[in-house]
C-alpha cells in the first residue's frame, strides 16, 4: 500500500476533536472502508461545519465513500462517524435532517417527477398533501416543475440528476450531501444549480459537495476537502491550504523582455527551485518560475527590476487556484479541470 | 491563417477477420463464466454420468475386470449398450445441460441489455446477429462439453470395445447422439437468451427459465391425467427432447398405452395414444422461431433509462 | 413510547405499500404474474366444460372366468361433474398447479424480487435515504409482496373453485356451497393459499436478502416441496408444504411411493406458519438493517 504523508489541516482546529460541536458538524474520527481488499478511504480524521464543503479528487479518490460513510450507505469498516450528534445507523433520525443526492442515475421503474419525489415524501412519514406541497416546492426549486407530470425515463440526464436534487432537498433537512450533483448539467443548468448551492448555504444550510471540476468547487466552496486514493491529502480554504504548504513551491508568472536574463539573476540569487521559459499565446515571452519563498521573492523581484535593464510587464502568481494546489498535493494525477 | 498538420494516422494494421469477430465475444463470455465456481462445479457433475457409463462399457469387455468384481456374466449383471443406454445419456445430460444453461445464460445477455451495454458492442463492426452468435457460441462449447463429445466419446468406446462392425451397426445411435444434442443445445440457448434479453433481470430471468421448464410441464401432466391423453407431453420440455430424440434414435413410435382413469365412480382402463413424433419437432420449431423473434426484437442498441 | 411510533410507521408502510404495488401489480413485466395466475383457472374451466371422448377397453370373459375377447367402448369423460371424484379431482389439480406451481413459482418473482429488483435497477438507496427504519421498510416491502400474491392467486383460487362448482351445475353448486361442505372448502382453499403465499413470500424475501444468487436456494426449495412426499415424517415437518397440505379437508392424493405422515392439526399449521413467518422477518431485519449499498455485479 502507498504510504501517504498525513493530511494537513489549513485550520488544525477544525480537525476532528473532541471539543467540536458535534451537533453542527459532521465528523469521521479515524475512519477506514475497505470494500473488500480495495481500499476505499483510509484513516480519515474530519470535520465538517456549516457553509458549503466540496470533497474533491480524481476518479476512485474516495469522495463517493466519503458520502456513502456519512450517510450510512455503507458502514466503516474502522472509526467512528457522527454526522449532526447522530449515528449513521440510524436513519429513521439522521434523514430527518440529511439529504441525500447520490450518483446514481436511476430510478424506480415507470416514475414521473412528481410521483418520485412525493412517493418518497411519503416514506419520510409526510402526509400526503404536506408531501405534495413540498414536492412542488422542490420541483420548482430545481426548475422541474414545469415538467413534473412527465416520467422521469423520459427525461435527459441533466434534467434527471435535477429531479434527485429536488428529492434530496424536498424534506427540508439541514445537511446537504451532494454527489457530483453538476455532472450532466449544461452550462446554463449548472450555474443555476450553483447558485441555488449558494442560496442554500445562506439560508444556514450545510453543503457537502463532491466534484473532480476543480474550478467548480472553487467557485462555489467555502472549505475543500481534497482527497487522492482514500486519503484526504488536505482541507481547509483554497488559499488557506495553500498557505499551509509552505515546502510546496508555489508558481509565479513573470511577463518580461528578457525572460532568460531575468531567470539568471534569479538563481544567481536562489530564489526559485525551477524556472521556465514560455512563449505566451499573443507572442510574448515569459517566465514561469517555482519558489519555495513566494514573499521574498516579490521582495528581491523589485530589486532585480530596479536594477534597470529588465522590463517587467506583469508578475501574477500562476497557481492560487484549486488546480494548482490539486497538482500539488497529489502529484499530477488529477482529474478534468 | 494558421497550418493544422495531419499527424493522425488510424490504425492500419491486421485486424481479426470478419468471419470469425464474434469468437471474440464468446472468448470473453468463456471467461466470465468459467470464473463461477458453480458453473466449474456443475460441469464437473456433468462428467459423472458419462464416467460412470464409460466404466460400464470397459467392464463390459474386460474380462479380468469382471472376474475382479466375480461377476461371471455381463449379460445378467450388466445392462446392455444399446440404443436405451445411450437415450438415457442424452436425457440425464440434456437435464445437466439445463442447469448449466440456468446459470450461464441469463448473466450473458441480460447484463449488457441491463447496463447499456450493447451499444458498445455494436459500435464496432459487429452485426446483431454476430452479437448473439457470439454469446451463444460460448454456451454452445459448454454445452457440448455435457451433451453429445461425452456421447460421441462413449459411442466411440463402445465401438472401439464391441468391435466386429457395432460402430457401422449403430450409426443411427451417433446420429441420435449428436443431433438430438445439438437440437437440445440450441432449445436451450435460444430459450434461454430470448428469455434474458426480454426480462434484463439475471435473477429474474434465471427464474423465469425455470418457471418455463417446470410450470408448463406440472400443467402437461394435468392435462394428461384428467383429459386421459398424452397431448400434454407437448407442455413438457423434457418430453419433447424425449420424443424427438427417441425418433431420432429410431426408438420412437407413437404406440397406444392404456392409463387408469376415474369415471363415474370407478377406475376405467383407457387407451391413449402417444403424441406423433411431428408434433414434437412442430412444437420445438414454434419455439424456437418465437425465441429467435423475441432475440431480434429485444438484441437492439439503444439506451433504456432506469426509471 | 413505542406507541408513539405506530401512526408514522403505518404511514410509511402505507406509502411504502403504494409504491411497491404499483410496481408489482401494474407494471407491464406483471404481465407474468397475471398469465401464471389465469394458467389454472383456464385448465380448471376446460376441464369443466370439455368431455373428452375416451376409448375404454374392458376385457370379455366368459362364464367360467377365462378371457375371451377384449370390449372397446366409446365414453364421454367429466371428471368435475362425478360428485364422487370431483373433490379428489380437484384437490389434486389444487395441489400440483396452485399451490406447487402459481403459488410457489409466484411467490419466487415477486418476494426475491422486492429488494433484488431494486438492486438491479440501482434504487433501492432511495429507501435507505429516507427517514425510515429499515424494519419498517421489511414490514412494507413484505405487505406489499403479500397484497399483490394475494390479490392474483386468491383471485386464481376462486376462479379455479368457480369453474369447479360450474362444473357441477348451478343447483348442485348452491346446494353444496351453502347446505353441504362447500363453503368450508372454498375457505379451506383461499386459507391455503394465503397461508402459502404468507409462508413462501417470508422464506423467498428472506433468501432475497441473504443470497446474492437465490434461485440456487429456491431450486434446493422447490426439490425439497417437490419430493415431500418421499420424506420420512419427521423430515416432513421441514417444509411449508406438509403445513399447507394438512389443512385441506380432502387428502391430498400423494402417489403409490409415498411415505404417508399423519397431518398436523389446523392449530399447529396455522400458528406454525405464521410464527415461522415471524421469525424469517425478523431475519430480514436484522439482516437488511446492517446492508450496505453495493450495486456492483448486480443486473
Amino acid at each position: 500500500m502507498t504510504q501517504h504523508a498525513p493530511p494537513m489541516s489549513a485550520s488544525p482546529a477544525d480537525a476532528a476533536s473532541p471539543s467540536a460541536d458535534s451537533a453542527r458538524t459532521v465528523v469521521f474520527s479515524n475512519v477506514s472502508k475497505f470494500y473488500g481488499e480495495v481500499l476505499g478511504v483510509n484513516g480519515v480524521n474530519l470535520t465538517v461545519g456549516p457553509g458549503i464543503t466540496s470533497l474533491v479528487g480524481p476518479n476512485g479518490s474516495g469522495k463517493t465513500t466519503l458520502m456513502n460513510l456519512m450517510t450510512g450507505l455503507v458502514r466503516p469498516s474502522r472509526g467512528r462517524i457522527s454526522v449532526l450528534g447522530m449515528t449513521t445507523d440510524e436513519p429513521e433520525q439522521l434523514f430527518r435532517q440529511v439529504g441525500y443526492c447520490a450518483q446514481f442515475d436511476s430510478f424506480p421503474r415507470g416514475v414521473t417527477a412528481r410521483g418520485f419525489v412525493t412517493g418518497f415524501l411519503e416514506v419520510h412519514g409526510f402526509r400526503r398533501e404536506e408531501a405534495d406541497r413540498l414536492a412542488g416546492a422542490a420541483l420548482e426549486r430545481v426548475g422541474m416543475l414545469a415538467v413534473a407530470d412527465r416520467k422521469v425515463a423520459s427525461f435527459s440526464k441533466g434534467m434527471r440528476q435535477r429531479v434527485r436534487l429536488a428529492q434530496a432537498i424536498a424534506h427540508q433537512p439541514t445537511l446537504l450531501v451532494f454527489d457530483e450533483p453538476l455532472n450532466g448539467l449544461d452550462p446554463m443548468a449548472r450555474a443555476e444549480s450553483i447558485a441555488l448551492f449558494r442560496a442554500l448555504a445562506a439560508e444556514g444550510l450545510f453543503l457537502i459537495i463532491s466534484s473532480h471540476i476543480l474550478h467548480e468547487a472553487d467557485m462555489m466552496s467555502d472549505r475543500v476537502v481534497l482527497l487522492n486514493q482514500g486519503y484526504v491529502v488536505a482541507e481547509g480554504s483554497v488559499q488557506g491550504v495553500r498557505a499551509a504548504m509552505d515546502d510546496q513551491p508555489m508558481q509565479i508568472l513573470v511577463r518580461c523582455d528578457r525572460p532568460a536574463a531575468l531567470a539568471a539573476r534569479i538563481f544567481a540569487q536562489e530564489l526559485a527551485v525551477e524556472a521556465r521559459l514560455l512563449t505566451l499565446p499573443n507572442g510574448d515571452p515569459a517566465l514561469l518560475v517555482r519558489a519555495r519563498d513566494a514573499d521574498r521573492f516579490y521582495l528581491r523581484l523589485n530589486s532585480i527590476v530596479a536594477e534597470g535593464d529588465i522590463a517587467l510587464y506583469a508578475v501574477a502568481p500562476a497557481d492560487d487556484d484549486l488546480q494548482a494546489v490539486y497538482q500539488y498535493l497529489i502529484g499530477g494525477q488529477g482529474g478534468t479541470a | 491563417m494558421g497550418l493544422n498538420e495531419r499527424r493522425y494516422v488510424p490504425y492500419a494494421g491486421p485486424t481479426t477477420a470478419t468471419w470469425s469477430r464474434f469468437l471474440v465475444l464468446s472468448r470473453y463470455a468463456l471467461r466470465d463464466v468459467l470464473r463461477e465456481r458453480l458453473v466449474v462445479l456443475l460441469l464437473v457433475v456433468s462428467g459423472i454420468y458419462p464416467l460412470g457409463a464409460a466404466l460400464l462399457i470397459y467392464a463390459r469387455y474386460n474380462l479380468g475386470f469382471l472376474a475382479l468384481l466375480n461377476i461371471q456374466s455381463a449379460d445378467r449383471f450388466l445392462p446392455p449398450i444399446g440404443v436405451s443406454f445411450f437415450e438415457v445419456l442424452l436425457v440425464v445430460q440434456g437435464v445437466l445441460a439445463f442447469f448449466l444453461t440456468l446459470f450461464i445464460a441469463p448473466p450473458m445477455i441480460a447484463r449488457d441489455l441491463a447496463n447499456n451495454g450493447l451499444a458498445l458492442y455494436l459500435c464496432r463492426p459487429l452485426s446483431r446477429f454476430e452479437y448473439v452468435i457470439g454469446k451463444m457460441t460460448a454456451l454452445l462449447w459448454l454445452l457440448t462439453c455435457t451433451t453429445w463429445l461425452p456421447g460421441l466419446l462413449l459411442w466411440s468406446l463402445q465401438a472401439g470395445m464391441a468391435g466386429g462392425g457395432w460402430g457401422a451397426d449403430h450409426l443411427r445411435i451417433l446420429l441420435g447422439i449428436v443431433v438430438g444434442s445439438w437440437l437440445w443445445m440450441m432449445v436451450l440457448a435460444l430459450l434461454a437468451f430470448a428469455i434474458s434479453a426480454w426480462v434484463r433481470w439475471k435473477l429474474a430471468a434465471k427464474a423465469a427459465l425455470l418457471g418455463v421448464f417446470f410450470i408448463p410441464s406440472i400443467f402437461g401432466n394435468v392435462i394428461d391425467a384428467r383429459f386421459a391423453t398424452h397431448w400434454g407431453r407437448l407442455l413438457n420440455l423434457l418430453e419433447l427432447m424425449r420424443v424427438t430424440c427417441g425418433g431420432l434414435f429410431g426408438n420412437y413410435t407413437a404406440g397406444e398405452s392404456v392409463v387408469a382413469v376415474y369415471s363415474n365412480g370407478q377406475a376405467i382402463d383407457v387407451v391413449v395414444r402417444d403424441i406423433p413424433q411431428w408434433s414434437a419437432w412442430a412444437v420445438l420449431a414454434v419455439l424456437c422461431a418465437t425465441c429467435v423473434l423475441m432475440l431480434s426484437r429485444k438484441v437492439r442498441a439503444y439506451e433504456a433509462v432506469r426509471g | 413510547m413505542m406507541a408513539n411510533h405506530w401512526p408514522l410507521w403505518r404511514r410509511q408502510i402505507a406509502a411504502i405499500v403504494r409504491l411497491e404495488v404499483r410496481k408489482s401489480l401494474f407494471h407491464r413485466r406483471a404481465l407474468i404474474l397475471y398469465l401464471l395466475a389465469l394458467a389454472p383457472v383456464l385448465l380448471v374451466a376446460l376441464l369443466a366444460n370439455i368431455h373428452p371422448t375416451l376409448v375404454r377397453t374392458s376385457a370379455v370373459l366368459d362364464a367360467t372366468g377365462h378371457y375371451v375377447r377384449e370390449r372397446t367402448v366409446v365414453q364421454r369423460h367429466g371428471p368435475l361433474q362425478d360428485p364422487a371424484v370431483a373433490p379428489l379431482v380437484f384437490a389434486d389439480l389444487y395441489n400440483a398447479m396452485i399451490l406447487r406451481s402459481v403459488v410457489f413459482f409466484g411467490c419466487v418473482w415477486i418476494f426475491m424480487n422486492l429488494f433484488r429488483a431494486e438492486l438491479v435497477d440501482r434504487s433501492l438507496h432511495f429507501y435507505f435515504l429516507a427517514a425510515v427504519r429499515r424494519e419498517v421498510l421489511v414490514a412494507g416491502k413484505f405487505i406489499a409482496g403479500l397484497v399483490t400474491a394475494l390479490t392474483l392467486f386468491s383471485m386464481s383460487t376462486a376462479g379455479a373453485l368457480f369453474f369447479y362448482y360450474q362444473a357441477r351445475g348451478y343447483d348442485a353448486a348452491m346446494r353444496d356451497i351453502w347446505d353441504g361442505h362447500g363453503m368450508a372448502q372454498v375457505f379451506t382453499y383461499l386459507g391455503m393459499t394465503w397461508l402459502g403465499c404468507l409462508g413462501y413470500g417470508a422464506l423467498f424475501l428472506t433468501m432475497g436478502l441473504f443470497f446474492r444468487n437465490p434461485i440456487v436456494p429456491a431450486l434446493v426449495v422447490y426439490g425439497w416441496e417437490w419430493l415431500n412426499f418421499l420424506l420420512p415424517p419427521v423430515l416432513k415437518k421441514i417444509s411449508i408444504i406438509h403445513y399447507l397440505t394438512s389443512l385441506s379437508r380432502v387428502p391430498l392424493p400423494e402417489g403409490g411411493a409415498a411415505i404417508v405422515a399423519v397431518p398436523t392439526p389446523a392449530y399447529i399449521s396455522i400458528p406454525g406458519l405464521v410464527v415461522m413467518t415471524g421469525v424469517l422477518l425478523y431475519l430480514a431485519s436484522r439482516r437488511i438493517r446492517s446492508m450496505e449499498i453495493n450495486y456492483g455485479g448486480e443486473a
